[in-house]
């Protein structure tokens, strides 16, 4: 399909070069802007990544530019906090929640004795899935002067996300960047990560919502089962096809370990649990070659991770 | 896939080279992100002094809302430090010493801040810098830090921490308290150890805990910090601040009964931000110098802001802040602001011809130059238009005196207003905002607030009129800074007008003698005659028949007086000299840029599309088809929306295609309309879409749609998707 679109016509191809040009003469003014303090959001129709990234290679010539891509399904903000922290800032030491990080590096631009005098940060779909949950850590970030703030929205009802506390942190000046380019990659993660029989990262959320915590527990202990023998597993995550190489926990174990935390008592209790998990898809199980009972959860490391982190 | 796209990484970082290139010290950072304007025709010293002129401006500007906000603040911090000053005040007597009280209590303050909660920061900051002045241990805490009960306690003893070592010659060391435990019986065991030391003083100096946004935490986390703090109220005073944006029902939802009992609570409030608005227009916008001043939609538009949202100042600073940036910014002439500031004398930049040329195209410029062709001649007025440099050394610096004393003047006549409105009933009294309001935005007969206030004059006991004009020749003669001469139409000398009006009024019967009639003239009207329209208009007389019909006249030639003095203060600020470049106008520029609305921007660009996209292709047979099957096919103004071109873009013709649908969208029946559209599409070099484009984009289409919130996938029905918007 994608090579179907990529041949066909582009219409208005010469007005939206026109409006394409248009934007671009305000990459100075929208730098005044970012300068005397004001966060810089854009909304309206059509893909504004390409412009944004544009605005973005040109802003890092004075300062460090991050850039948080909010429509990847997977996205971790904690992990994007420790790579801002890390590679920008040059910090190690680099524990706790989102919220800490984000106090870390703002705790970072008071400090007289800095390296790093400014810097942006660029994120592409501030209402993405994986974002909205962590709008008040992102305001920490935006409300201090020395770290300048963009971003763009795409859904219509995306301002609900901020209350006024919220808003008052990031100091939004808006900007109609209506583009009419097509969400190619913001639209190329549907299903990633997940066959097409799976429920999803949003819906395992769901189905854990209406858990009892022991659950939700029995959920965590295979959940990060995963997420260990993946970090173990040296194979670089881009040559794994999703899905094929999941990591899988024997049943024995795995009672076993919902057993020590108490979480379980009886292994009828814990199969009738697991059965309820198989039926909302959530977790799958099949017989290995010598007839031990194999169950995992059809999610890649890293969903499994944002999954966890949003059940906190 | 670009650089910035991986299908495993969310985040990427660049960063600058080491070496600046060329291109980078050209790029967006040079001149701070300032353009040479009028088509890149501006001087580069033009181009500096903008940029300069605006830290010039603004620095001050905010120093003072600063100073301002800071201020109001105070007034109510104050109450809550007395409050935490006297809590756990024991009794004393002589026989027994301390009596302790046989239950335990927490001292708890209520701060009602208001909805602004955008300036409850600044305003919990500063209680509790003025509670560390006083010596007590403060804890401000957020929502956003104390998600549970562990977190809370830990910022408690940060905070604590803190202000314990605020004062220290060598700070403490840096990063987060790594206490093992984070229990409050480490503050009680400090508390006591402190106590010891420093021996009953110490004991004077309270634990404050200040929950900046109750509302924000979670119940159970409050309500056990607060039954958890109750055991240790012996060991250490604590006083708990609680901070609502509501109202004290919040409380007594979120905490148990149990836990209220523990609470001596005691309510202030701290709703001050009107306070401090009227304050603000106060001063920067009526007694400011002439370097920026608002237009009355501009005006409204900060008002707005902060009326119809919630009372914030942060938000009416913004857009202050917003406006100023846009006038040094983008307006060429901007740098005749040189002139007006404080520092200011001339020009310092040679203006060029495309600004000179600008400065005359201006109307007020033009009124201007026809008032001086009668003062000055013809030949004034030639030279004005014809040479750039007499322009900006002899006419310039006129028309800004004469700015300045209108803007001086307006000032004038808003202090008056508010004597005036001082003597007038309590109904009829504005605030500083809405007063300034009027002030811009109509004229004076226009506005019934005016006539309003002229009424009440008019209306004014005799021993009323004096103290007014006493109170108003006072204002007149405080500004001497003042030239009357130059205002608009500048023969009324308003300080000799109303020094004159005290004057009669003060001796009525002298002043009748002096200009009674000749034995010929006739008689003037008595006006002690008591008709109904003599009594509504002077009500006073009704209880005081001794009144002298000299007294009347003396009355009404005050209320003349006053009226004439307003009418000469409060003129439009259209009628001042290059009101155009110094009355900020771009309203749409500050209502679009902070209440956005992207909904309408989303449904506009694709119901719409030639709002945005001017072609040719749809926008000319949208409007001739529209216009000549509007008759026919009942549509009116709206007939266009109803057509889908095959020009359109594909998510356009899928938009208006589901804007036919209800709640439930089959998706089949969906594409078949799309592929029936597409299928027209005058392609002549590629020959009629494929179905397997037509699908493929049909998809793209669908999808774009579900990522802007127009639609969502459903399990209620097969194959169809639910509609989640209806209109803008």
């Amino acid at each position: 399909a994608r090579s179907i679109l990529a041949n066909a016509p582009v219409k208005h191809a010469e007005e939206l070069a026109l409006l394409d040009s248009l934007h671009r003469r305000q990459f100075r003014q929208w730098f005044f802007e970012l300068a005397c303090g004001f966060s810089v959001l854009f909304y309206g129709f059509g893909s504004k990544r390409r412009l944004v990234n544009s605005f973005a290679t040109q802003l890092a010539e004075s300062a460090p530019v991050a850039i948080v891509n909010g429509y990847f399904p997977a996205l971790n903000l904690k992990q994007s906090l420790e790579k801002i922290a890390a590679e920008i800032l040059g910090l190690g030491d680099t524990t706790g929640s989102a919220a800490d990080l984000a106090a870390l590096i703002r705790g970072y631009f008071e400090t007289d004795s800095r390296a790093v005098d400014a810097m942006y940060v660029v994120v592409h779909n501030i209402d993405g899935a994986c974002l909205r949950k962590h709008q008040a850590v992102l305001a920490v970030l935006a409300s201090s002067p020395r770290i300048r703030f963009v971003a763009t929205i795409d859904h219509i009802e995306a301002p609900l996300i901020w209350d006024t506390s919220t808003a008052t942190h990031f100091n939004w000046a808006w900007h109609d960047l209506t583009t009419f380019e097509p969400y190619t990659v913001e639209t190329s993660y549907e299903n990633f990560g997940t066959e097409i029989k799976d429920i999803g990262p949003r819906g395992v959320l769901h189905v854990l919502a209406s858990l009892t915590e022991n659950a939700k527990g029995i959920f965590r202990v295979l959940a990060e089962y995963q997420i260990a023998e993946a970090a173990m597993d040296d194979a670089p995550a881009a040559q794994r096809k999703p899905g094929a190489a999941t990591p899988e926990m024997p049943f024995a174990g795995y009672f076993a370990a919902c057993r020590d935390q108490f979480l379980v008592s009886s292994e009828m209790t814990f199969r009738s649990q697991l059965t309820e998990f198989r039926d909302h898809r959530v977790i799958q199980s099949r017989h290995a070659a010598d007839g031990t009972e194999l169950v995992f959860i059809p999610l890649d490391a890293a969903t499994l991770g944002t999954i966890l982190e949003s059940m906190e | 896939m670009d650089g910035f796209d991986s299908m495993t990484d969310s985040t990427f970082i660049l960063k600058p080279a080491a070496q600046p290139t060329r291109t980078a010290r050209d790029g967006l950072a040079a001149n701070g992100g300032y353009v040479r304007l009028l088509q890149g025709q501006e001087p580069a010293e033009s181009m500096a002094l903008r940029q300069r002129l605006f830290d010039e401006v603004w620095t001050p500007l905010e120093a003072r809302l600063v100073a301002i906000e800071t201020q109001v603040n105070h007034m109510g911090v104050r109450e809550v430090c007395d409050f935490v000053d006297s809590a756990y005040a024991q009794v004393e007597t002589k026989e027994k010493g301390r009596l302790a009280q046989p239950f335990t209590e927490i001292a708890a303050a209520v701060a009602f801040a208001g909805v602004n909660t955008g300036d409850h920061g600044k305003l919990f900051a500063s209680l509790r810098s003025e509670l560390r002045g006083r010596g007590h241990h403060v804890a401000l805490l957020e929502s956003q830090y104390c998600g549970s009960l562990p977190s809370m306690h830990r910022c408690v003893l940060e905070e604590v921490y803190d202000s314990i070592h605020a004062g220290d010659a060598v700070p403490h060391a840096a990063g987060r308290l790594r206490a093992g435990v984070h229990d409050l019986s480490l503050l009680g065991n400090w508390w006591a150890a402190a106590v010891a030391a420093h021996g009953e003083a110490a004991r004077q100096h309270k634990i404050v805990v200040i929950l900046q946004d109750v509302e924000g935490f979670p119940p159970t986390v409050i309500d056990d910090f607060v039954r958890i703090a109750t055991g240790y109220c012996d060991a250490a005073p604590i006083v708990v601040v609680l901070g609502l944006a509501t109202s004290y029902e919040c409380v007594q939802q979120s905490l148990t009964k149990a836990s209220i009992a523990m609470l001596n609570v005691e309510r202030f409030n701290l709703q001050r931000s009107k306070q401090c608005i009227d304050m603000a227009v106060r001063s920067l916008l009526v007694d400011g110098g002439a370097a920026l001043a608002f237009g009355a939609e501009a005006y409204k538009s900060l008002l707005d802001q902060f009326l119809l949202y919630d009372f914030s100042i942060a938000g009416f600073v913004k857009k202050l802040k917003y406006a100023a940036m846009d006038f040094f910014y983008a307006q060429p002439l901007s740098v005749l602001a040189a002139m007006a500031v404080p520092a200011g004398g001339g020009c310092p930049v040679r203006l060029c011809p495309e600004q000179t040329d600008l400065i005359r195209m201006q109307r007020s410029v033009q009124r201007f130059l026809e008032q001086q062709a009668s003062a000055e001649g013809a030949q004034y007025v030639r030279q004005a238009l014809t040479d750039d440099r007499f322009l900006q050394d002899t006419v310039l610096p006129q028309m800004m005196r004469r700015l300045a004393a209108f803007r001086q003047a307006y000032s004038v006549g808003i202090d008056m207003v508010l004597e005036i409105q001082a003597m007038a009933p309590e109904s009829t009294r504005k605030p500083m905002r809405t007063l300034h309001y009027y002030g811009l935005g109509q004229k004076f007969d226009d506005c019934a607030h005016w006539k309003a206030l002229l009424a009440a004059v008019q209306r004014a006991k005799p021993s009323e009129m004096e103290k007014l004009l006493r109170a108003l020749c006072h204002v007149v003669d405080r500004r001497t800074d003042v030239d009357w001469t130059l205002l608009p139409g500048g023969s009324t000398n308003v300080p000799q007008a109303l020094r004159d009006a005290a004057q009669l009024l003060a001796d009525p019967e002298a002043a009748a003698a002096s200009s009674s009639p000749g034995a010929d003239d006739k008689p003037p009207p008595l006006l002690r005659t008591r008709t109904r329209t003599a009594m509504e208009s002077r009500p006073f007389q009704l209880f005081d028949s001794s009144i002298s019909d000299a007294l009347l006249r003396a009355l009404e030639a005050s209320s003349a007086a006053v009226e004439a003095a307003l009418r000469a203060c409060l003129r439009p600020y259209s009628d001042a000299p290059l009101s155009e470049v110094f009355y900020y106008r771009h309203s749409h520029l500050l209502d679009t840029t902070f209440s956005a609305q992207p909904r309408a921007a989303v449904h506009i660009a694709l119901g719409k599309s030639h709002y945005y996209i001017d072609c040719d292709c749809c926008a000319e047979k949208d409007a001739a088809q529209a216009a000549s099957e509007a008759g026919d096919s009942g549509y009116g103004d709206d007939g266009e929306d109803q057509r889908i071109m095959p020009s359109m873009g594909d998510t356009s013709i899928a938009y208006r295609l589901h804007q036919e649908c209800g709640r439930m969208i089959n998706v089949y029946d969906w594409y078949s309309s799309f592929a029936s559209v597409v299928e027209g599409e005058d392609r002549k070099a590629c020959g009629a879409p494929a179905q397997n484009e037509i699908q493929a984009r049909f998809m793209r289409a669908v999808e774009e749609m579900r990522l802007l919130g127009f639609v969502k996938a459903t399990q209620r029905k097969t194959d169809h998707v639910m509609r989640l918007s209806w209109g803008a």
